[in-house]
């Protein structure tokens, strides 16, 4: 076994900080246009306005954490460090940041030519990322339930990518016949079910019992839930597309079986989180509770949908249904997280910065409650909360101008998040500042 | 089998049991008990580090034969845990509980974090390499006072 494993907390902090602080940004301009089209924007799910919206919050805001979060956590969760990792991890934000705004200003425009842009600058960074993060894992023999999970997320996130990009070829160039419905089921399969929800699974595993200190997750859970969702996915695909079994509707339930798997996460989490040892209740934790109250309904919306056809109309439930998973479960879990992890690290760098400078204790170094304070945090939360239950609301009442409060709401709230972010930064930049000029003050008096 | 993996994981949440106590005790601000708490909680913690720095750390940096790797950042972080916890006592001292909860809340991430990677890492690799001596080791690591 190889003993030159790195510990360190690599890498430099402007890695992950580069994808966090522009991540609410898309959430802003999603709002925005959320704004702009009102109710229109619940007429048909395959309206421009509301994929441009759905990317700018799937890719924008949610890949942009994910990818910074993953940067950040596999060195510290395996010990292996992605090679040139800030130039490498520069290049994929750029080519994603780039490559979401041709997307949706491609989905706007209706424009093949930024389409076509998107596909080249999309496919880039996410294929580099991908490569990148694989290969790393591959020269790792050790494996923990986070990292196998994260794996799994990531040929799902290949998968997610490969059918989008395939969707969005056959906008470009109509005649390639392709089955544009079945691909869109499996392509938002992969991605929401793959991607995003093994991915925050997996995260789970390894964070929710260290920031609360619950008890660990059930042994058959962290060993077998991933693998079990991500072959149930895979046997789901392969009886879709092969269109076997269709009288019996065998892939329902194979569905309903990979259901159940995130209902029990769900579950569970609520119930560790109860039965914590730490007491205090925390903005994160509340962001936490209200995402899994969210994967909750999202599952009763699903079984509502398909069990028992009829209750809920059918137009609008794709709507509902997206809000609740996207907005209500993926977002709150990473704005949670956002505020536990980005006060750590700058509260880190500067302290590590401040011993290796050889200053001792010359300056207190901010904690994290005075680098995001928890007033702050707590009513984005809450405004985020009422801003996704009217949104709720707005798709279940389409016609009514109930979109546009929730719009209000929801650009507050990631403005909200940014304002603390960038404060947050500022502050990290400014003792920065500091420590540098207090060292080279004492080494020109030595 | 007893391993270092086992023995310093159930220390780790000795330390933990205890930082949840006093850390609930003084957002009560029952300073008292919360104050005596936490001390105890910084003993636990510097018996814990001294496990580490005077057995665990220098077998092992004698087996890979360098004292600039993993140890090293261990090491390190220690110090900025060290840092952390004399603010906390300092806090105590003035009954501040705002700073103390601040503080406490960094500590937390940072112990975990620490924590995690000796448990996923450091501990299985200790294991693994100075399994010959494991019984002497653990015998040692016991009379750490
Ligand atoms: C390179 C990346 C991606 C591209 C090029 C892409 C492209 C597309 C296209 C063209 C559609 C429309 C399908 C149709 O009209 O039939 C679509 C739908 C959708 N995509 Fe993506 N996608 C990408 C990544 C993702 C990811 C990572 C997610 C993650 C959750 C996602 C979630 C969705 C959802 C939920 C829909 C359905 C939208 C609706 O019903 O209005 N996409 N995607």
């Amino acid at each position: 076994m190889n003993t030159d494993l790195s510990l360190e907390q690599a890498p430099p902090i402007s890695v992950p900080f580069q994808f966090f602080v522009t991540a609410p940004l898309f959430g802003i301009v999603a709002s925005i246009i959320l704004l702009a089209y009102g109710p229109a924007i619940f007429t048909s799910r395959w309206n421009l306005e509301t994929l441009a919206v759905t990317h700018l919050l799937t890719l924008g805001f949610m890949g942009l954490v994910m990818c910074g979060a993953i940067l950040q956590m596999l060195p510290v969760l395996s010990g292996i460090t992605v090679p040139y990792v800030k130039p490498v991890g520069t290049l994929i934000h750029i080519l994603l940041v780039t490559g979401i705004i041709a997307l949706s200003i491609g989905f706007l425009a209706s424009s093949p030519v930024l389409m076509n842009t998107a596909i080249g600058l999309l496919g880039g960074g996410f294929g580099i990322f991908i490569v990148v993060i694989l290969m790393a894992m591959l020269r790792n023999k050790m494996t923990t339930q986070t990292l196998s999970a994260m794996r799994l997320a990531l040929i799902s996130l290949l998968f997610t990518v490969i059918l989008g990009i395939s969707l969005l070829g056959s906008f470009i160039w109509p005649d390639i016949n392709i089955n544009l419905a079945l691909l869109t089921e499996l392509h938002i399969a992969w991605g929401t079910l793959g991607w995003v929800s093994l991915l925050l699974i997996g995260v789970a595993f390894q964070v929710v019992p260290m920031f609360q200190m619950t008890n660990e997750y059930p042994r058959w859970m962290t060993r077998f839930l991933p693998s079990v969702l991500f072959g149930g996915l895979v046997v789901w695909t392969i009886i879709k597309l092969s269109g076997i079994g269709n009288p019996w509707h065998i892939a329902a339930f194979i569905m309903l079986i990979c259901i159940s798997g995130y209902v029990s996460f769900a579950i569970i989490t609520l119930w560790l989180q109860q039965s914590r040892k730490r007491k205090l209740r925390d903005t994160t934790l509340l962001f936490w509770r209200f995402a899994m109250l969210s994967a909750l309904a999202a599952a009763a919306l699903w079984a509502d949908h398909n069990l028992m056809p009829g209750l809920i109309n059918p137009e609008i439930y794709p709507f509902t249904l997206g809000i609740v998973l996207l907005a209500g479960f993926a977002v709150s879990v990473m704005n949670g997280m956002l505020y536990k992890i980005m006060p750590f690290l700058i509260w880190f760098h500067l302290q590590h910065h401040q011993l290796s400078l050889g200053l001792g204790r010359k300056y207190a170094i901010p904690n994290m409650k005075q680098i995001i304070p928890d007033q702050n945090a707590r009513y984005q939360l809450y405004l985020h909360i009422i801003g996704i239950l009217t949104l709720v609301l707005a798709s279940l009442f389409p016609t009514s101008w109930l979109v546009y409060p929730a719009g209000v709401m929801l650009m507050t709230s990631f403005s909200m998040l940014s304002f603390n972010q960038l404060r947050a930064v500022r502050l990290y930049r400014d003792y920065k500042r500091r420590l540098q000029a207090a060292s080279e003050a004492t080494s020109q008096t030595d | 089998m007893e391993t270092i993996t086992h023995t310093m994981q159930h220390d780790h949440r000795r330390c933990d049991d205890l930082f949840v106590s006093a850390e609930e005790l003084i957002a009560n601000k029952q300073w008292d008990e919360g104050g005596n708490t936490f001390r105890n909680f910084q003993n636990a913690l510097e018996h814990h580090f001294r496990m580490e720095e005077q057995v665990l750390f220098p077998e092992f940096e004698k087996q890979s034969g360098s004292t600039a790797g993993p140890t090293q950042v261990m090491r390190s972080e220690h110090e900025q845990m060290r840092e952390l916890v004399s603010d906390m006592a300092a806090a105590v001292e003035l009954q501040n509980q705002d700073d103390y909860l601040g503080l406490s809340e960094t500590l937390l991430i940072m112990m975990q974090q620490h924590n995690a990677k000796e448990e996923n890492i450091l501990y299985p690799m200790t294991d693994q390499v100075l399994a010959p001596q494991l019984p002497d080791l653990l015998g040692r690591l016991d009379q750490v006072d």
